[in-house]
């Protein structure tokens, strides 16, 4: 029994208090207004500490949830003593990246994070940023586990506890090095159009060039004038001409504007196949091994451009090996994931055929490489190479769907990528590509519809030489014109690419209205007009400009004869 | 009074009085019962409050902190409280002490020195009696 009335569910209530009791309440017993007073006021001093221990239950939550917001960021963050720029702590992301535990780093001068070359910008922006004037602040390289991180800086500054500066770095290599690609593959199509456009009036010309040779040639033969010109003479003109459309062929690769005729072909087999013609282009100094799996690898491509660009490589690597060295290619199947797509501009992830040339020569410093594909550019010595041959290859290799990387290291040799999409499994039928001769014609009748005048003149003597009746329009709609008032015509040959109506929209005219047996499209480039990236449908006959008389002859007779 | 909650009248002098039955238990009804019909009769203006306390044997929390609300303190310019016990005494003080109100609050024992002081121009920081 308690001395004083009631005092027993004070110290009840105290008990329970101290206990830590949540909810602990009682009511005042009434019989003395002093105990009544200090139940009321425990009760009340009670909730208090209920309300102040589930503030604190929540604040410990929330530190726990910044805690570990904080170790978790992609964010590479680090608080620093302003006063001596040392480390104060750390997220555990900043301490992968550099791969030290964040307990080591603690205490250690923040600028040994950085690259050597970094680390007095990194002290200047940290101490100007400590002093309340931060200046503008460049990009950084840290020094990762797995190479230099190059990384954004932010901060912000606190004086509590102590004067500290709170950094944010953002590792942005990734996204540098994909614009570095996005950029680079910009200037590439920009370079592309304007050497295609270049390339295509060149073909004209050269084209004119060529059908007059042809001309002058047959006529000296038959005894007519050649001018002062002798067969030798002619002969010169004809390779200088020939060389010009070499030039522009690779050009129009390039470009990726070449009519590619894409075949299914087995990647290992046509590496087998040329492996002679490789051997061929090499000293016997440097040793070539070819590593091909026993497995076929199927790819859609134009089996030409494909060893075009095999030639290519090969012929690098050589130059590069120079007498002595090694030169390996090799064929693989690779499937690129999400993650490889991610880190290389435009490539999509899927099955790959993998053929690498690789040799032990010279390599390139970073800013050749940067250089590489870009056409005309050449470390070889004036005569040594034109600088079209890797232009090539990357642009046969963007047609054929694939991407191509280079990787090269000064003094130690380089390695070239080629990927190429696989083909699906079944194989496709293919169509028969029979070489048709050139037969006499007979008398049939050609429209011949080109805007160059020049040319479409001697392309018409060309073709009444041998026998054609032809007759001619400037473009499309002189050609329909023409046609309205004639029956029909064996053929038209038309270029694609023309003022007022183009060749594609005149010859689907001309075979609706039943006006012609067959159509030729000759063109210094395909504009798309008639293929699709470049790429022919099957019974689309096509003779790329410039063409000698005896190539626009057999492609008349294919495209008769293909009927 | 009104409903056990307690009676709110303004006298001619703008000082709103509240005025709290015996055994009155101030929880969150009593309490927005009271600062509703002070917004009424104070026109949402800020005014003086004179408070009968002595009846109140509880206040809740929730009570104490509506009372020290950034919004009641919208209505109150300063709150004079005559206690009349230990209990409610105590709970006067806690209500200043603990919950804060940002208006001045006084405890009184009688109601001549609580009404003159909220009738005294200027003075009004918070403090015991």
């Amino acid at each position: 029994m308690s001395a004083t009335p009631g005092i027993d569910v004070v110290l009840d209530l105290l008990t329970r208090i101290a206990s830590g009791e949540e909810g602990a309440r009682a009511d005042p017993p009434g019989q003395d207004p002093v105990i009544d007073a200090l139940v009321v006021g425990l009760t009340m001093l009670a909730e208090e500490l209920d309300d102040e221990r589930r503030r604190r239950t929540a604040a410990e939550a929330l530190l726990d949830d910044e805690r570990d917001a904080y170790a978790r960021s992609p964010g590479l963050l680090c608080s620093i003593d302003a006063a001596t720029l040392s480390i104060v702590k750390c997220n555990d992301t900043l301490a992968r990246a550099v791969g030290v535990a964040a307990a080591e780093l603690v205490g250690r001068p923040v600028a040994g994070l950085f690259r050597e070359s970094d680390q007095e910008p990194a002290q200047r922006v940290l101490r100007a940023a400590a002093a309340g004037s931060p200046n503008a602040i460049p990009e950084l390289h840290l020094r990762g586990a797995t190479g230099d991180l190059r990384v954004t800086t932010a901060f912000s500054r606190t004086d509590a506890p102590s004067p500290r500066l709170r950094v944010v770095w953002t590792d942005v290599t990734q996204e540098r090095v994909l614009e570095g690609h996005l950029l680079q593959a910009q200037k590439m199509q920009a370079v592309g159009r304007l050497s295609g456009g270049v390339a295509h009036d060149f073909n004209n010309i050269l084209a004119i060039i060529l059908a007059s040779v042809s001309l002058l040639r047959e006529s000296a033969g038959q005894g007519g004038a050649a001018g002062s010109l002798g067969d030798a003479d002619l002969g010169d003109i004809e390779q200088a001409a020939r060389r010009g459309a070499d030039l522009t062929g690779q050009l129009l690769a390039f470009s990726r504007q070449h009519v590619a005729q894409p075949k299914r072909l087995e990647l290992g087999g046509l590496v087998r196949d040329v492996d002679r013609m490789l051997r061929r282009l090499i000293p016997e100094g440097i040793a070539v091994s070819i590593v091909v799996p026993d497995a076929s690898l199927f790819v859609t491509a134009d089996p030409t451009q494909i060893t075009q660009v095999l030639i290519n490589l090969v012929v690098n690597a050589r130059d590069a090996v120079s007498e002595r060295g090694r030169i390996l290619i090799e064929v693989d199947r690779v499937d690129l994931d999400e993650a490889y797509a991610s880190k290389h501009f435009d490539v999509v992830p899927g099955h790959y055929a993998l053929v690498s040339v690789s040799d032990d020569g010279s390599g390139m410093s970073a800013d050749v490489l940067a250089q590489a594909f870009e056409p005309f550019f050449t470390t070889k010595s004036p005569g040594e190479g034109t600088g079209l041959g890797l232009s090539v290859c990357y642009g046969i290799v963007r047609q054929a769907g694939g991407h191509i990387l280079l990787y090269s290291e000064p003094g130690q040799g380089t390695a070239v990528k080629v990927y190429l999409p696989l083909a699906e499994q079944d194989p496709a039928p293919q169509p028969s590509v029979a070489k048709a001769p050139v037969a006499a014609p007979a008398r049939e009748v050609v429209l011949l519809v080109e805007d160059e005048a020049a040319l479409r003149k001697l392309t018409a003597r060309l073709l009444e030489r041998a026998g054609y009746e032809v007759v001619g329009a400037a473009n499309g709609l002189e050609a329909l014109e023409l046609m309205s008032r004639r029956a029909s015509v064996d053929i038209v040959i038309t270029d694609v690419v023309m003022p007022k109506l183009g060749g594609r929209a005149l010859v689907d005219q001309l075979f609706r209205d039943g006006k012609t047996r067959a159509a030729l499209y000759v063109s210094g480039y395909t504009a798309n007009s008639i293929a699709h990236h470049g790429v022919l449908a099957e019974g689309v006959h096509f003779l790329a400009k410039p063409f000698t008389a005896d190539q626009l002859l057999r492609a008349v007779r294919a495209a008769l004869g293909g009927e | 009074m009104a409903d056990g909650r307690g009676e709110v009248t303004m006298g001619e002098d703008g000082i709103v009085r509240i005025v709290n039955p015996p055994g009155q238990r101030l929880g969150v009804a009593e309490i927005n019962y009271m600062m509703a019909e002070q917004r009424r009769l104070g026109e949402g203006r800020k005014v003086p409050v004179l408070i009968d306390g002595r009846g109140v044997v509880s206040m809740s929390k929730e009570a104490r902190q509506i009372g020290a609300s950034p919004e009641y303190a919208g209505l109150t310019s300063r709150m004079a409280i005559v206690v009349g016990g230990p209990v409610s005494a105590m709970i006067g003080t806690f209500f200043f002490r603990v919950a804060r109100p940002s208006f001045p609050v006084r405890l009184f024992s009688d109601f001549e020195s609580a009404l003159a002081w909220l009738r005294s121009p200027g003075e009004g920081t918070p403090g015991a009696t």
